[in-house]
Order: structure tokens, then C-alpha cells, then sequence
């Protein structure tokens, strides 16, 4: 039975390109996924690999002059971004499309208190009253599950903890109720205990509210626990896409496999074994101005064939129930995954 | 307003500077009702006497009372101070906020190269230019220190905006749908007003000493209309004979800088939100 997917933002092959002095740097080519309603899907990469020029990139908010979509499409329920004038796409900025920046030091503005901040944000997209907006901010307070409200709306953001104000960030990105929330790395900085609960409520949120979630991080740990399908990134493509499950049980690309096998797992030596030694992709995430031909990844890729990789870049293929992977190689990469112990 | 009434009672200083400031603004203001004589009616008889019963300050080289060119003078000083500094910021600040808020070669070789070009010329220079074409008097003087001190607010204004710019409250801001101007206004502004205030609070003491140049010059206030600037010059040429003449406007310039840079720095303490 076919399940109705409801997609509301869909991103169609992708080009971001920068200009530079050294001339174009293609810092996102060709990216494309389908973001459905009350899905959450995660963007994964190193620095540098594209994922916030690809947020930028949707909300329109690349620096002027620097960096463009130089290609593809970004559909939010049909209407193509690209083609709205300013006036509409600000519209659509905060109502529809919401972002929760990465640093909730420094995303509040320091001369207003946080509850005139949310109410701000409502009375942008909404004809409400100052006061009807300030009962607003009290009550998306509260079901941030900030204690209080009422008293904390009228505090300083510099009198709150790092875990407070990114509820506070939520709060007004949820203000409009918008239909697409995307979290740019949304818990780096926090502690881990404040990152769950910061993770809990934006699973609670989503699943009253319905809305799809854009989460872009580099930690694979919040990325099992948060996300319904999974994009991996390296320089500016998709190099595997899959549901969390397959993702994490069955990585098919070299790159993915490396990032699994960087993260450290507790007790995960067999008896008697000492501990094996932590996994790290050689090499670095290479200059997107200066990128190796073929593959972007064969310089670190232990499966690279001299005549293939060096040459040629992989499509991404479907390797089988909507498991995407940019490996020329991934079929025998499989198979060494399997024979090895 | 309540609110800051209440904190400059936390810092002596800043309260002593406000009591300063309001007092001069007193004294300008009701500057015919406070002084004893005519500023500009001469004394024949007194002609660089020291302080007696009769004029408490003592008089200057023509026997006008002391005391009642200080008090009117107030009135020159301050407005040239005020205004000055206003019509400084007025200019300025929108200039630098708006430059350094887009950048572009228009920031960079148009707005900053000009200033670095207004910022070369002698204050003097230009006002003499000015007076040229509007005739001396204070409102020319306070133009042309307007017009030269601009160039310092552009300057704070846009360096304050370019790092406030990169926040990512300003990010987070364009991201929730603000249009430019909102931003500028409502995100940009607030955040780089500390220390435009502590500037305009400098600039307003140090545009008191620039109108006292201008009017020793002829440049600004005509004699014999009184001001602390064109007294304190007088009274050099009788340093020997009658010190009190150049004393008494500096003191009282004195005085008004210290009571207003302490104002502007328990301001801005008021001011920064971290503090409340």
C-alpha cells in the first residue's frame, strides 16, 4: 500500500557556487532531497562539505555579490524560491521556513529581552496586537518548557544558560507556526545532557506540530536520534542518502563507513581483545577551490581503483530500496564489509 | 526613565555629572533671570577689578561684570556644544550605519575615502570656508563643527555596524523575514549605541573648546555678545593684572567637560543591557 507522502520542500539539483579571487568555488553541486511533513531529515558532513550553504541557499540569505544558486530548484510546496521577489521570499522567511541557528550565545540580540524577541517575531508575519503578542511569547515559552514564563519573558538573554536560550531560538522559530524548521547544528555548544533535552523538546514540537525538519549537523549520534532519512555530504554532494536504519546498519560508502567508524562506542571490544583503536579517515576534507578529479574522496578512500576513482565522478545510484550511494566501488566495498570480521 | 533615575543613584560620579549638566542647562536657560547685571553694559569706573561686593567675579578689560557674561556665555557654549554634536550624529551615524551595513565599493572607496578626506581637514580650516559663505556667527560655527566632527561618527557608526552585522543575532533576524531597515534600526542600532553615546559625550566637551577657538577668532559668537571661549582669550591678554578674566571661563569649561564626560560614561553604563 502506497503510504501519501507529503512533501513540503523539496531542493532539485542544487548549485551554490562562490566567488572568489581564485575564482568559482562550487561550494554545493547538484544536491537534491525531498523533506516531507513531520519527517525529519538530516544533512551530515565534515565542515566545508556544503550542508549551511545549502540552508542559506533555501532561505535566500547567501551574502550578496559572494555566493548564488547558480542552478536547480528549490521548491516549498510547489512555488519555486528562486523565482519570488524579496518582499516574498521574506514572507516566506520565519511564517513558513524557520531557522535555529547554531550558536544560542549569540543569536539573540543582546538590548531586548527574549520575550519582546518572540513577540517580534510573530507580529513580523502576523496583525496582532503588541500585547497579544507578548501573551503569545509567554505561552510558546511554556511550551518550550521554560519554567516561569511569564518572568523569564522578561529577561535579558544574557541572564539565561546557553540550554535556555537556544529554547528560547526555538520558541521563535516556531512563532508563526512555520511548516519547515531548519536546525543548523542546533546543540553544538551545549552540554550533552541539555543537547537531549534540546533534541527531546524539537521531537515533541514536531510531533504536534507536524512540521519537517532540515537538521544539519556533523554529529552522527544526534543524527540517530533524531532523523527519519539521512544525506550524507563531502564536498558539496550527496555521496549516500538512506533511511536512518540502513544507513547506520549497512553504510555503503567508503566515506560514511569512515565517519561510523570514527565515532567512539563504549564496550564494543569482545572479551579478552583489547580495545581497538579508534578509526579516523586519513587526510582532510579537501579545499573545495582546489578538488581532486574523479571522486572527491579517492585520496582517502581505501577502496579507490587507480583507473576509475582517479578519473571519473560516480552518479549516484540507487544500490537498492531508495539506498542512494556515489561509489563507483560500492558493490565490492559491500562485499569486503562482509567478509571482514 | 524611572529606571535610570534609579541606577545613576548606584554611581556617585555619574549622578554628579548629571547635577552638572542640568545645572548648566538651568543657568542657560535662565540665564536673564540669574545674572545681576547686563553682560554687555561697560563699567568705566571698574575696569579689571577683582572680586568685591559689588561684582562678585570681579570684572573684565571693560568693566563688564564677570559673573553675568559666565552666566550668559552658559548659554552660547552649550548650544554650540549640543547642536553641534547632534548635527555631528545626525549626519554620521545614518551615513556609517547604512555604509557599513551593505559594504560595497560604495562603503569602501566613496564614503570612507571622503571621510578620510573631510577627517584631513583642519576644523578652523573649514570654518573659515563656511563663514565665508554664511557670515560669522554661532549657528556657522556650530555647522562647521558639525560638519567636521561627522566624520568621527561615520567612522564609529560603520565600524561598530561591521562587526555587529556578522552576529548571528542579524542573521537570525534576516532569517525570521526583517526587512533591511528593520534590522538596521531595530537589531543594528541598539547594539552599537554604547559607545556613540560615550562619543557624542566627548565630542560635546570637545566642541565647547573648538566654538571658544572659533569665537576668539571672530569665527563664531560676536563680541560683545558673551562666551566662556571668547572670555577665556580675552582674559590671556591680562594673565598679569587680572587673572580672574581667563579663570573663570576656563574653570566653568572645565567644570562643564568633566560634568558631561561623566554623565555620557555612567550613560552608557545605564544603557548596556548586561548591567540591568
Amino acid at each position: 500500500m502506497p503510504v501519501e507522502r507529503n512533501i513540503v520542500l523539496e531542493v532539485d539539483n542544487l548549485q551554490t557556487h562562490f566567488s572568489t579571487d581564485e575564482g568559482v568555488v562550487r561550494a554545493v553541486d547538484g544536491v537534491s532531497f525531498q523533506l516531507e511533513a513531520g519527517k525529519t531529515l538530516a544533512l551530515v558532513g565534515e565542515s566545508g562539505s556544503g550542508k549551511s550553504v545549502t540552508s542559506l541557499s533555501i532561505m535566500r540569505l547567501l551574502q550578496k555579490g559572494v555566493g548564488r544558486v547558480a542552478g536547480g530548484r528549490i521548491l516549498f510546496e510547489g512555488r519555486d524560491l528562486a523565482a519570488l521577489t524579496e518582499p516574498e521570499m521574506r514572507r516566506v522567511r520565519g511564517k513558513d521556513i524557520a531557522m535555529v541557528f547554531q550558536e544560542p550565545m549569540t543569536s539573540l540580540t543582546p538590548v531586548y529581552t527574549v520575550g519582546d524577541q518572540i513577540a517580534e517575531a510573530i507580529m513580523a508575519h502576523e496583525p496582532i496586537s503588541k500585547r497579544a503578542a507578548r501573551a503569545r511569547a509567554v505561552e510558546l515559552l511554556e511550551t518550550v518548557g521554560i519554567p516561569e514564563p511569564a518572568t523569564r519573558a522578561r529577561a535579558y538573554p544574557h541572564q539565561l544558560s546557553g540550554g535556555m536560550r537556544q529554547r528560547v531560538m526555538i520558541a521563535i522559530a516556531l512563532a508563526c507556526n512555520p511548516k519547515v524548521l531548519i536546525a543548523d547544528e542546533p546543540t553544538t555548544g551545549l552540554d550533552v545532557t541539555i543537547q537531549a533535552q534540546i533534541l527531546d523538546l524539537m521531537r515533541r514540537l514536531q510531533k504536534e506540530t507536524g512540521m519537517a525538519i532540515l537538521f544539519i549537523t556533523h554529529d552522527l549520534g544526534v543524527v540517530a536520534e533524531m532523523a527519519d532519512r539521512v544525506l550524507v555530504m563531502y564536498a558539496g554532494r550527496t555521496v549516500e542518502e538512506a533511511a536512518v536504519e540502513p544507513l547506520f546498519g549497512e553504510p555503503r560508502m567508503p566515506y560514511t563507513q569512515g565517519l561510523m567508524a570514527s565515532i567512539p562506542r563504549l564496550g564494543s571490544a569482545p572479551e579478552g581483545v583489547s580495545h581497538p583503536r579508534l578509526q579516523a579517515i586519513r587526510g582532510n576534507i579537501p579545499s573545495p577551490r582546489n578538488l581532486p578529479q574523479g571522486c572527491a574522496f579517492h585520496p582517502r578512500c581505501e577502496h579507490a581503483s587507480p583507473d576509475f576513482c582517479t578519473h571519473n565522478v560516480p552518479a549516484l545510484e540507487d544500490s537498492g530500496m531508495g539506498h542512494m550511494v556515489r561509489c563507483a566501488r560500492w558493490r565490492d566495498v559491500l562485499q569486503t564489509a562482509q567478509v571482514a570480521p | 526613565m524611572d529606571r535610570l533615575l534609579v541606577k545613576m543613584r548606584g554611581k556617585p560620579l555619574g549622578a554628579l555629572g548629571l547635577l552638572i549638566v542640568i545645572l548648566l542647562v538651568l543657568v542657560a536657560i535662565f540665564a536673564p533671570l540669574l545674572a545681576p547685571y547686563n553682560p554687555t553694559d561697560p563699567d568705566f569706573m571698574a575696569m579689571l577689578q577683582g572680586p568685591s561686593d559689588q561684582y562678585i567675579l570681579g570684572t573684565d578689560e571693560l568693566g563688564r561684570d564677570m559673573l553675568s557674561r559666565l552666566i550668559w556665555g552658559a548659554r552660547a557654549s552649550l548650544q554650540a556644544g549640543l547642536i553641534a554634536v547632534i548635527l555631528a550624529a545626525g549626519i554620521g551615524v545614518p551615513i556609517g550605519l547604512i555604509s557599513g551595513y551593505f559594504r560595497g565599493p560604495l562603503d569602501e572607496y566613496v564614503v570612507m575615502r571622503l571621510t578620510d578626506a573631510m577627517m584631513a581637514f583642519p576644523v578652523i580650516v573649514l570654518a573659515l570656508a563656511l563663514t565665508a559663505i554664511m557670515g560669522p556667527s554661532l549657528s556657522t560655527a556650530m555647522v562647521a563643527i558639525g560638519i567636521v566632527y561627522a566624520p568621527i561618527f561615520i567612522r564609529l557608526a560603520r565600524a561598530q555596524t561591521l562587526s555587529v552585522r556578522e552576529t548571528e543575532y542579524v542573521e537570525a533576524a534576516r532569517a525570521l523575514g526583517n526587512r533591511h531597515i528593520g534590522i538596521m534600526i531595530k537589531h543594528v542600532l541598539p547594539n552599537i549605541a554604547s559607545p556613540l553615546i560615550i562619543q557624542m559625550s566627548v565630542s560635546m566637551a570637545t566642541a565647547i573648546l573648538v566654538e571658544s577657538a572659533l569665537s576668539f577668532l571672530g569665527l563664531g559668537v560676536q563680541p560683545p555678545t558673551p562666551s566662556w571661549g571668547s572670555m577665556l582669550r580675552i582674559g590671556t591678554n591680562y594673565m598679569q593684572e587680572a587673572p580672574w578674566i581667563a579663570f573663570w571661563p576656563g574653570l566653568a569649561i572645565f567644570v562643564a567637560v568633566l560634568g558631561i564626560n561623566l554623565f555620557g560614561d555612567a550613560l552608557r553604563d545605564v544603557l548596556d543591557p548586561r548591567d540591568r
